[in-house]
């Protein structure tokens, strides 16, 4: 009897490293056989697949996949359950919940949407439903941890919004692409972005890569630049300074497009307010001055193009007097502030050679237009400063907003999702019973130890596993855990999170649902199940219907799960186009995008004017003080920060360094993304011998070990027995580790996790934080627009940090005991 | 030869795609490879060479001889599957005896922009017909 055949597309279930690849699935008699690359229409390469992809085919068929409803009978974390019913589970948890909201009230219940690593992520309709839930139930959102968002403020503090460039820029024009930090072509990133830089560096365009490991990019780049952990802000305003001295700035895109011209009042640090120096003025305006003294009015551009400096010819380094007090522009300010940072100087901090400093600073000008690509790779919480020194480089070269030239973000897809779908037609519920709130594990913690407070009681872990994937394990198991009275978790395996729980809802894989997302490549995607739901796994749809059913609020969950995806396309896309294509790719025309054309064509391009516009900006709104790019902040400036700078940390701190002398550097692994794939054998034979810490074989040395012993891992906070790599790649001063593999691999001592801070806690919070971030909360919530609930990181924290704590790697004796 | 494959090793990322590919494709046991990938640097997989700064590293795919030589199927348009999903278009299948083909052309194209291209020694006992494609890594 032959055998029966299908092909579905469904999303990779790693998503997490925000490639955002479709995988075509091929099934036979019901199970998958096989996944592949699966092309979009359009031009080619617009999709790729990694080994990650390949392999999440055997992702539903792992051993430790979760089949049934599971009810823990030992201790959390012991990972002792009892299969139950489906009934069983959703009565008791329903039970729980109004309970909770009885006594506590709804808010008490907390719902966990961290969607990093959940395929579809935020764009998911699983994402959407848990905002129902949460406005329908007036229930709490989890503020996840602080992460990757140093990048986001920087460019807020700069831009006043989140500048979002396509990753597709560098395909025509562009002579050099400077990764800094990350690892693009290798470890997190590995599909689409592989593919366009190398294209680009096969035209010619030579890529440069800023790090502080040796990675796969370092080994593909045409230059390698080593630097210090956490010392880029550092080696930035070295270039700045090369650039500001040698003259090789962009004069007429200062002008144009920053505030660089404006004076500042050096008395308060204020940008001067056209009123405050010339008569009539207005007090929402600003000031310029020529060679001679002269000033001029600049208008705030109130969001309207840049009207330009009228009569005057405006002096970049002017100086004047007046009411007593100096002014001075913000680029003489930045030049007297660039004046210590000779590359010389940041040689002492970064390591980078002055001369090198010098030589990547005039190619990068010479190179013109010239990309700075960064890449999330710098986790540590002076990451805003950081960032803010690397865009202020970038102004000075004019290289913002060009074609070719420009500051390009991680490849989140093209963020269609953003102008191409509208989601709020699912995440509010027809009857809104609160507009939630946003909590942080501050908050939650805070009210473990005040009753007075709202008090959170019920975890409801929808998504994300933040016991392996958020530092610190022992405040979960010790301050978190034992205070919540229910913590449940969606779960496709038995993830370390699931260990904890005290139910686990066994959900369908990616291939086992439908889903619809409009993300990649300007894509819109339609997934339909490949395969039957193994076990009694179900689909999230259902899975919240069938609570909401329980605590009152069912008829917001009325749709079943293929039926949320009409929704999501009739009316949230509705009104958008499609480009066609012919047999040759070529496009020949559009349609409307409806549910029915997309279950036909499963993938639709669609049509619309390109969110990124030619000069590369695609947020160009600026909500900055003076409306402009500026690379001076004169709130900042309050708390001694005028500038992106090079901010010290604690794995810089001498005093620090003398009790633990090592960064203690937790990486995530190629083969694993957040940890989805560590179940997965194949995986696992590639990557089990770099588990453990790896050290320098200097560094080994100094010590008197041997690569392959099992060492100590020690800090303030635990000590991790595992065995050590000599690794020529990793640094001296740093121990590096992996957080990727899952708890069960630490038998009897401390995962990695243990080892690190927390997050989103009093001690992650930084002065520049505390400062800039009610400014960024009001302009998103008050100008925006975005409920404070959808808002990230809902507190002044340092958004980066994960790569900011110590340790030492200690040689244990022939009896157990450490040396 | 008609299947050949031509690896620009300016272009592989060390990245597994191919070899995990091939397995899938062809239902291979988790410890069994037909074709793999050989991190050229410190000995381990992902492991560069030389001494911190002055570090090196490259890949090399290696067909065993086991290689089925398949050429995938429709769905792969006729490459094999190590070929079509490679992510960072460092493979070229076609016949290296016709130089209207996608490989030579390719290959061609390589030679003039100074790439040396070189096979693996036939005592090494791999797949034959794979052209090494490199130049100045």
């Amino acid at each position: 009897m032959p055998s029966e055949e299908k092909v579905t597309y469904n999303l990779c279930q790693g998503w997490g490293c925000h490639e955002h690849c479709l995988v075509e699935t091929h099934v036979k008699d019901g199970k998958i056989d096989r996944v592949q690359k699966c092309l979009f229409p359009g031009k080619r390469p617009a999709n790729d697949i990694c080994m990650k992809g390949i392999l999440s085919a055997k992702i539903p068929y792992a051993k430790d996949r979760i089949l049934h409803p599971l009810k823990r009978v030992g201790e959390r974390g012991e990972g002792k359950f009892e299969q139950i019913s489906w009934d069983q589970a959703l009565d008791e948890i329903s039970a729980k919940i109004t309970e909770a909201a009885e006594k506590y009230g709804s808010r008490s219940i907390i719902l966990n949407q961290f969607w990093c690593g959940y395929p579809g992520d935020w764009k998911s309709t699983h994402n959407d439903l848990i905002y129902r839930l949460a406005f329908a139930y007036d229930a709490s959102i989890l503020e996840y941890q602080a992460v990757d968002y140093g990048l986001t403020f920087g460019t807020a503090v700069v831009n006043g919004l989140f500048t979002v460039n396509s990753r597709r820029l560098p395909e025509d024009v562009g002579k050099e692409i400077i990764i800094w930090g990350g690892n693009p072509l290798g470890f997190t990133r590995p599909a689409a972005s592989t593919h366009f830089l190398l294209d680009a560096q096969e035209r010619g365009v030579k890529l440069v890569h800023i790090s502080n490991l040796f990675d796969v990019t370092s080994a593909r780049a045409d230059q390698w630049v080593p630097v210090k952990s956490g010392t880029d802000g550092a080696l930035a305003l070295g270039m700045c300074s090369v650039v500001i001295e040698e003259g090789l700035y962009d004069a007429e895109f200062l002008l144009d497009k920053t505030s660089a011209a404006y004076l500042v009042n050096t008395e308060t640090g204020a940008y001067a307010r056209a009123a405050e120096l010339i008569e009539g003025a207005g007090e929402g305006d600003f000031v310029a001055a020529d060679k001679d003294g002269n000033l001029g009015v600049v208008a705030h551009p109130m969001g309207q193009p840049f009207a330009g400096y009228g009569d005057l010819t405006p002096d970049l380094f002017a100086t004047i007097e007046a009411n007593g007090a100096v002014y001075k522009t913000s680029m003489q300010l930045l030049r007297e502030f660039c004046q210590e940072w000779t590359p010389e100087h940041q040689e002492t901090v970064t390591g980078v050679p002055a001369e090198t400093c010098r030589q990547v600073a005039r190619e990068y000008i010479a190179n013109s237009p010239a990309i700075i690509y960064l890449y999330y790779g710098l986790r540590y919480p002076n990451a805003v400063q950081s960032n803010r020194a690397i865009l202020t480089l970038a102004l000075l070269a004019g290289n913002v907003g060009r074609k070719g030239g420009t500051i390009m973000l991680a490849g989140q897809g093209d963020q269609t999702t953003m102008y191409g779908m509208d989601q709020n037609v699912i995440r509010f519920p027809r009857e809104v019973r609160g507009m939630s709130d946003r909590v942080t594990i501050e908050t939650i913690l805070e009210s473990f130890e005040n009753p007075d407070v709202q008090q959170y009681k019920v975890w409801l872990n929808c998504m994300g596993n933040p016991l392996l994937n958020w530092p610190n394990k022992d405040m979960w198991r010790r301050r978190i855990l034992p205070n919540i009275d229910l913590f449940v978790s969606w779960e496709i395996r038995m993830t370390d999170t699931a260990r904890y729980a005290d139910y686990v809802l066994p959900e369908t894989t990616t291939f086992e649902r439908y889903e619809t997302v409009c993300d990649t490549d300007n894509c819109v995607m339609y997934c339909e199940p490949a395969i039957e739901p193994l076990g009694e796994a179900k689909s999230t749809a259902w899975i919240f219907s069938e609570i909401a059913k329980r605590i009152g609020v069912g008829s917001e969950f009325d749709l079943t799960a293929e039926e949320w995806q009409r929704v999501r396309i009739d009316e949230g896309m509705k009104g958008k186009n499609a480009i066609v294509f012919d047999d040759g790719q070529n496009p020949i025309g559009t349609e409307p995008i409806t549910y029915d054309t997309l279950k036909k064509k499963k993938v639709m391009r669609v049509d619309i004017p390109p969110m990124i516009p030619e000069d590369g900006l695609s947020m160009d709104a600026h909500t900055t003080t003076t409306g402009r790019f500026e690379f001076y902040n004169e709130l900042l400036n309050g708390i001694g920060h005028p500038f992106g700078d090079f901010e010290p940390i604690d794995i810089l701190d001498d005093e620090r360094r003398a009790e633990y002398p090592l960064q203690f550097y937790v990486g995530r692994h190629k083969y694993f993304m957040q940890g989805q794939f560590t179940n997965i054998a194949e995986n696992h034979l590639l990557a089990e011998k770099q588990f453990g810490v790896a050290l320098n074989p200097v560094e080994a040395k100094k010590r008197g070990m041997v690569d392959g012993e099992i060492v100590n891992v020690v800090n303030s906070r635990g000590t991790m027995r595992v065995p050590l790599q000599l690794r020529d790649d990793i640094p001296m001063g740093m121990a590096h580790t992996w957080y990727s593999f899952d708890e069960k691999h630490y038998p009897n001592t401390c995962c990695p996790q243990d080892l690190m801070h927390a997050e989103n806690t009093p001690e992650r919070e930084t002065a520049v934080m505390r400062t800039y971030y009610p400014a960024y909360a009001y302009v998103n919530i008050n100008v925006l627009g975005t409920p404070q609930v959808m808002t990230h990181v809902a507190g002044p924290y340092t958004p980066e940090g994960l790569w900011n704590q110590l340790c030492d790697v200690r040689k244990i004796t022939s009896d157990g005991k450490e040396a | 030869m008609a299947n050949t494959i031509l690896v620009n090793m300016n272009r592989c990322t060390g990245c597994w795609t191919c070899s995990m590919a091939c397995k899938s494709a062809h239902h291979l046991d988790v410890k069994e490879f037909w074709q793999y990938v050989r991190t050229i640097g410190g000995g381990e997989i992902d492991q560069p060479g030389g001494e911190w700064p002055n570090l090196y590293m490259k890949w090399m795919p290696i067909w065993k001889q086991k290689c089925a030589k398949c050429s995938g199927d429709a769905s792969t348009y006729g490459k094999p599957y190590c070929v079509y999903n490679c992510p960072a278009g460092a493979l070229t299948y076609g016949n290296a005896d016709d130089p209207q083909s996608e490989l030579s052309k390719r290959k061609q194209e390589l030679l003039d922009k100074g790439f040396r291209v070189y096979e693996i020694p036939e005592w090494e006992e791999t797949r034959e017909g794979i052209l090494y494609a490199e130049n100045s890594i």
